[in-house]
């Protein structure tokens, strides 16, 4: 009882109670109202401050030219080179085809061509250490109309989706993440699979192409587009390009390594995708296809 | 007498306003993207030796509660599961505070030792609780190209977070007992 005492007399048992005590009243009135006290908190606190380092350092790195090594410069080089390369050997229908690709690139043709899509123009701000998958922070959130499950995107292709949305601020897991699953086809042969990452692939900036059936057309340098099957992304915007095509032994399909289009590990400026046609609708093929096997089993 | 204690108070005071101003900078640094070059895929932990130092300079209550701030901080973003970096870091504070308070004495080697043994300790609880690391693919490549790259680089950065602040306290000092 002594002991009990001697314990309880203890400021910092006492602190530490208190701490928990009221940890447990923020996860209860969290857990009661969805709204989280602290994290607003924080965000008013920290935003400004972050919000401005962002800022000084964006306007510096606009001032500063980029300097670049000379191995990159050489890399560079022989990467265009590669590209030019291939570029000649292209036919004509091709070459078609890599016009409308640069022009699906611009953000404004985009525009033009998805009137039903609306978008919220975000930049990111922080990116955690401690990140695996190269999650970031933007400065949109609630007070924006940004949404958990909202597509983001910039002119060069799919980035990733909101999945935390605070105050002045959300965050975004982006397609090199396992987390995400997102269904995506093959522009050429139509062949569809999940895009999912893994640390290997998210190390080099690539994410992979999941879950295709085995008998299947996709060969390297196909273009890769989102489904839109769940009703949660828009349809055939542009996620990356096949640079190759495996088995996958765990779920006896095939697989490939996507690179995506966009930088994911650089992106500065992104767009979030807050309206599309047949947002949150499923797709009619998808319920058919589940009636039929509900009718067969 | 009065004056002395008065004096104390403010410098105490000017001293917590530095940490809380040091803090944000640091969390705004760390967190701005590619302001602090990626080495090996590791970004260091600006927060880890601002914790370190600030429970070595004040003690266990403080340095409790300076651990479940920073803490909280920490928690807010990466954000997979609100608590576990205010428990960590709480704890590591306090413990850290309990050395100070013990008599141990903080120079720049006994403060690398502590930065060596303890900063990797934290990183890696901070990783494997984010994201049980055991149940993971690929963990030898998480540990190789983000987990040691992020120690090293916080490591290294530790000594000139905890000499800026051993210099800037310093001078506060001084000017207090100018005062006095």
């Amino acid at each position: 009882m002594r002991w009990i005492s001697g314990i309880l007399k203890n400021t910092t048992f006492r602190i530490l109670l208190g701490f928990i005590l009221i940890s447990a009243g923020s996860a209860l009135y969290v857990s009661v109202y969805h709204e989280n006290l602290f994290s607003y908190v924080i965000c008013k606190t920290v935003l400004p401050v972050q919000n401005f380092f962002s800022e000084i350092y964006r306007s510096a790195n606009d001032i500063v030219p980029q300097i670049k090594t000379s191995q990159e410069m050489e890399k560079e080089i022989s990467d265009l080179k590669s590209e030019v390369r291939s570029l000649r050997e292209i036919t004509a229908d091709y070459y078609e085809l890599k016009r409308k690709n640069i022009q699906y690139e611009k953000y404004l043709e985009f525009k033009k061509k998805r009137p039903e899509v609306s978008f919220i123009e975000a930049s990111v701000i922080g990116r955690d250490p401690s990140e695996l998958f190269y999650e970031f922070t933007i400065n949109k959130g609630k007070e924006a109309g940004v949404c958990e499950g909202n597509s983001v995107i910039t002119e060069n292709g799919f980035v990733g989706c909101v999945y935390k949305v605070e105050m002045g601020v959300a965050k975004v897991r982006t397609i090199l993440s396992p987390d995400i699953k997102l269904s995506a086809s093959d522009i050429s042969s139509g062949d569809t699979g999940i895009i999912s990452g893994n640390i290997k692939l998210c190390d080099e900036g690539l994410t992979g192409l999941t879950m295709i059936p085995i008998q299947n057309s996709i060969k390297e340098g196909d273009m890769v587009t989102t489904t839109g099957l769940s009703g949660m992304y828009p349809k055939n915007l542009l996620v990356g390009r096949i640079k190759s095509v495996g088995y996958d032994d765990d779920n006896s399909s095939s697989c490939a390594v996507v690179e995506p289009f966009e930088n994911i590990r650089k992106v500065r400026d992104i767009l979030v995708v807050v309206g599309f046609e047949g947002k949150g609708e499923i797709a009619k093929s998808v319920i058919e296809k589940k009636t039929e096997d509900e009718v067969k089993s | 007498m009065i004056k002395s204690v008065y004096h104390r108070d403010i410098y105490k005071f000017l001293r917590i306003c530095f940490y809380i101003m040091q803090l944000l900078v640091l969390f705004s640094l760390q967190q701005v993207p590619d302001f602090l070059p990626e080495i090996y895929g590791g970004r260091p932990t600006l927060i880890l030796p601002l914790l370190l130092t600030v429970s070595l300079q004040e003690g266990n209550y403080f340095a409790l509660i300076w651990g479940l701030v920073c803490g909280l901080l920490m928690d807010m973003n990466p954000s997979r599961f609100v608590g576990i970096q205010i428990f960590v870091m709480g704890v590591g504070g306090y413990l850290l505070g309990r050395l100070k308070d013990r008599g141990y004495k903080v120079n720049l080697k006994t403060f690398l030792v502590l930065s060596v043994f303890i900063e990797p300790i934290m990183i890696l609880m901070r990783f494997c609780l984010n994201y049980n690391l055991p149940k993971m693919h690929y963990i030898d490549a998480i540990v190789n190209r983000h987990i040691i790259p992020c120690i090293l680089y916080t490591v290294l950065v530790s000594p000139f977070v905890y000499l800026f602040n051993r210099s800037v306290l310093f001078s506060m000092a001084q000017k207090g007992g100018d005062e006095n």
